[in-house]
């Protein structure tokens, strides 16, 4: 049965969103990987961030539309984690479409949430494919305006 | 016997001593519990029926007689009401639904409250029984042990069982019969729950001997003199069994319309049995003999010194009263009146046949033990127990062939609707043995006769994609599937349930991969039976298994799908 997207507003913070320093794929990673895992939610920093680069090997989050969203399921996280990380110069991620990514949302899911996790990464694509939204938090000033835009656009 | 059979052996054994030794406790409390009764009803009877009444006399004071009865009732609508509405109506009923709804609990003031508002029904000329309120009242004792002993439902369910059996047999002078009626009572067909049936004897026997150190040894209704000496005499033995089914059965819907009546008349529930109590009494200002608990009368059609007329007039008068009675509410039980109901019949039929076939030389009384016997048989579908306890009643064993006749017959003629709404039809209706005899079924199948994805197993890598995996779930067969790694070992599971929701997901069918979509799996080896995989589907809450073998757990070699687990166990049951 289909049901609509999620109310993810809760879950964007302040300390969650960043202007990367980072132009590179790893070091970008690397940089989110850093703030997800300064949350109570992720018990192992270290192991948060393998299964991250981990799932990357495997396919690119890179979805296009100059948006990734690096995610990832383990046992060692106890709630969701969403942060999410600017790029003014674009990072080059492998995208689906080639094109350099400029906003990387990084998910952190518990194990035990296989059932909502499919549903929080469809509500975070649909968020995303709104133009107007993308543009709006390309040009927002950090971090205030661009939590208020994510809060607002994901309600 | 290796080391842990060992151990498991003396476990089970200090288990079932420790049993038998509650029994011991429990039927010691069930016969003071009975001795306490007996007192408190004859002490009730002795100043109000009797005493007011004067009911046994040949002058009763019909005042009394339709008065006693309705204050009978109030007093045990109030009490029941108030403290223990389980305790209203026939005790017998309510024991029954507690042992096979609620694990055999009953509330400790129940047994109380019982004794309580049935010696005042009964002393007060209410028509109903002092056996059946024993029923409960043993049962309550059994519970109440169990429950502060924290022990399981089972155990409860047992000793529960063996404190009515121990009601029974000693209100009855009638171990044996106590003991198996309390394994039969629970079933409307010729069924037996033989894990009471020896815990029941003791618990039998201990409160027996305390209850007839004080009220005597002699039986119930000592008739020592009967015997059964023509085989021709089977065929009025026969008419009697239809005569008992004919009438247990009408006995049977009349109690139930007048209960059903009670139960929708707009009055308080505590004022029913009251109104029930008079118009008994109206009843019983024509036919004093049709209140209280008509034992008295036993006796005087065991001489054969009632007229067929009489006797006709005391059976619907009996009948009426009694449904009044307890499907009033009224604290009392169902036994005590069939075996008056069925004595009666048996004195009628045994006139009839005396007077019609002088050449059989057959005895009234004889007649009345076997009607007794066939009554309560075909009402409360217990013939085994019926057959013992009326031998056991009257203290003669020589009319056992006519009994067992009638009572068999008595049981098949009337349909399998007794006075007992709360008995099951059998032991496989029983929610307390479910789980037992599914396990048993499930214990017999293996799990790579179950499963169907052995040969043809699917498996999928971690990195394939939920648009490609959807292609796989909707053009396979296969529900579920193993992740693997790019070596070939286990890392995870996809189950039916997770694709199905991702399916209805817009804009992801490329971001998910297996390894997003995947549960944390359960593996299971392929020559394990079908009971072990129930079990660990229930304790991970995975509907699927993982099947590997024994000498390398990281292979997948086929999977288990909680439909096969019940497609199986249908197939095994048709074959059956």
């Amino acid at each position: 049965m289909k049901q609509g997207p999620l109310d993810l507003s809760q879950h964007f913070l302040e300390e969650g969103v960043v202007d990367l320093s980072s132009s590179e794929k790893q070091s970008a990673l690397e940089e989110l990987c850093a703030i997800t895992s300064k949350h109570a939610h992720v018990r192992d920093a270290k192991a948060f961030c393998k299964a991250i680069f981990e799932r990357e090997k495997l396919v690119s989050t890179g979805i296009g539309l100059g948006v990734a969203i690096p995610h990832v399921k383990i046992p060692s996280v106890t709630d969701y984690v969403i942060t999410v990380g600017r790029s003014e110069a674009g990072i080059d991620f492998d995208a689906i479409d080639g094109q350099p990514v400029r906003l990387v949302f990084m998910i952190a899911a518990s194990e035990k949430q296989t059932a909502e996790f499919v549903r929080v990464l469809a509500s975070i694509v649909k968020l995303v494919k709104q133009n107007d939204v993308r543009s709006r938090l390309l040009e927002a000033s950090m971090p205030n305006e661009f939590c208020s835009i994510l809060r607002e656009a994901s309600r | 016997m290796n080391a842990r059979t060992l151990v498991d052996h003396i476990r089970s054994s200090a288990a079932t001593g420790r049993l038998l030794i509650l029994c011991v406790i429990i039927g010691a409390i069930a016969g003071v519990f009975c001795v306490a009764f007996s007192w408190l009803l004859e002490t009730v009877q002795y100043y109000l029926l009797d005493g007011l009444a004067h009911h046994e006399s040949e002058h009763p004071v019909w005042i009394w007689l339709l008065v006693l009865p309705a204050f009978g009732g109030l007093v045990s609508g109030v009490l029941t009401t108030k403290f223990a509405p389980e305790a209203a109506g026939p005790g017998t009923d309510a024991a029954v639904d507690a042992y096979h709804h609620h694990g055999g609990r009953v509330r400790t003031r129940v047994p109380f409250i019982k004794m309580i508002t049935a010696a005042v029904t009964l002393g007060t000329g209410g028509s109903a029984g002092r056996e059946g309120p024993l029923t409960q009242i043993g049962g309550g004792i059994g519970s109440f042990v169990a429950t502060g002993l924290r022990l399981s439902n089972q155990e409860r369910r047992i000793l529960m069982a063996a404190g009515m059996a121990a009601g029974i047999g000693a209100m009855f002078h009638a171990p044996l019969a106590g003991a198996l009626f309390a394994a039969e009572i629970l079933y409307r067909e010729m069924d037996l729950e033989h894990e009471v049936i020896v815990p029941s004897f003791i618990a039998s026997i201990i409160a027996y001997s305390i209850y007839a150190q004080k009220a005597g040894w002699e039986p119930v209704y000592a008739a020592p003199h009967f015997h059964f000496r023509n085989a021709l005499q089977l065929l009025a033995y026969a008419a009697l069994a239809i005569v008992l089914a004919a009438s247990a059965t009408l006995f049977t819907r009349l109690w139930r319309v007048v209960r059903d009546a009670f139960s929708s008349l707009p009055v308080p529930t505590a004022l029913k049995p009251a109104i029930g109590g008079l118009i008994a009494g109206s009843i019983g200002v024509f036919v004093p003999d049709a209140l209280g608990t008509g034992h008295h009368l036993l006796a005087g059609a065991f001489a054969s010194s009632f007229s067929i007329g009489f006797l006709i007039l005391l059976v619907t008068a009996k009948m009426v009263t009694t449904s009044l009675t307890i499907g009033s509410g009224a604290s009392g039980g169902k036994l005590g009146p069939s075996l008056v109901l069925g004595g009666s019949l048996g004195s009628i039929v045994g006139l009839v046949v005396q007077d019609l076939f002088p050449s059989l030389e057959i005895d009234a009384g004889a007649f009345v033990v076997v009607g007794m016997a066939g009554f309560f048989a075909a009402a409360a579908n217990t013939p085994i127990s019926t057959i013992i306890m009326v031998s056991e009643l009257t203290g003669n064993y020589q009319l056992l062939v006519p009994s067992m006749l009638v009572c068999v017959l008595a049981y098949l003629f009337v349909s399998r609707h007794g006075i007992y709404d709360a008995q099951l039809v059998s032991r496989l209706e029983a929610p307390s043995k479910m789980g037992n005899m599914l396990g048993a079924v499930l214990k017999t199948i293996a799990i790579r006769d179950a499963a169907n994805h052995t040969r043809d197993l699917i498996v999928v890598p971690e990195a394939m994609s939920l648009r490609q995996i959807i292609d796989l779930y909707t053009s396979s067969e296969q529900l579920a599937f193993p992740m693997v790694d790019p070596d070939g070992k286990l890392t995870g599971m996809i189950e039916g349930r997770d694709i199905r929701r991702a399916i209805a997901e817009e804009g992801v069918a490329d971001l998910v991969v297996a390894r997003d979509l995947a549960r944390p799996h359960e593996v299971i080896d392929i020559e394990s039976t079908l009971l072990d995989a129930v079990q660990r589907m229930t304790l991970t809450g995975l509907e699927d298994l993982i099947l590997v073998e024994a000498e390398d757990p990281t292979r997948p070699v086929g999977v288990l799908e909680h439909q096969e687990v019940l497609h199986a166990y249908d197939r095994k049951l048709m074959e059956k």
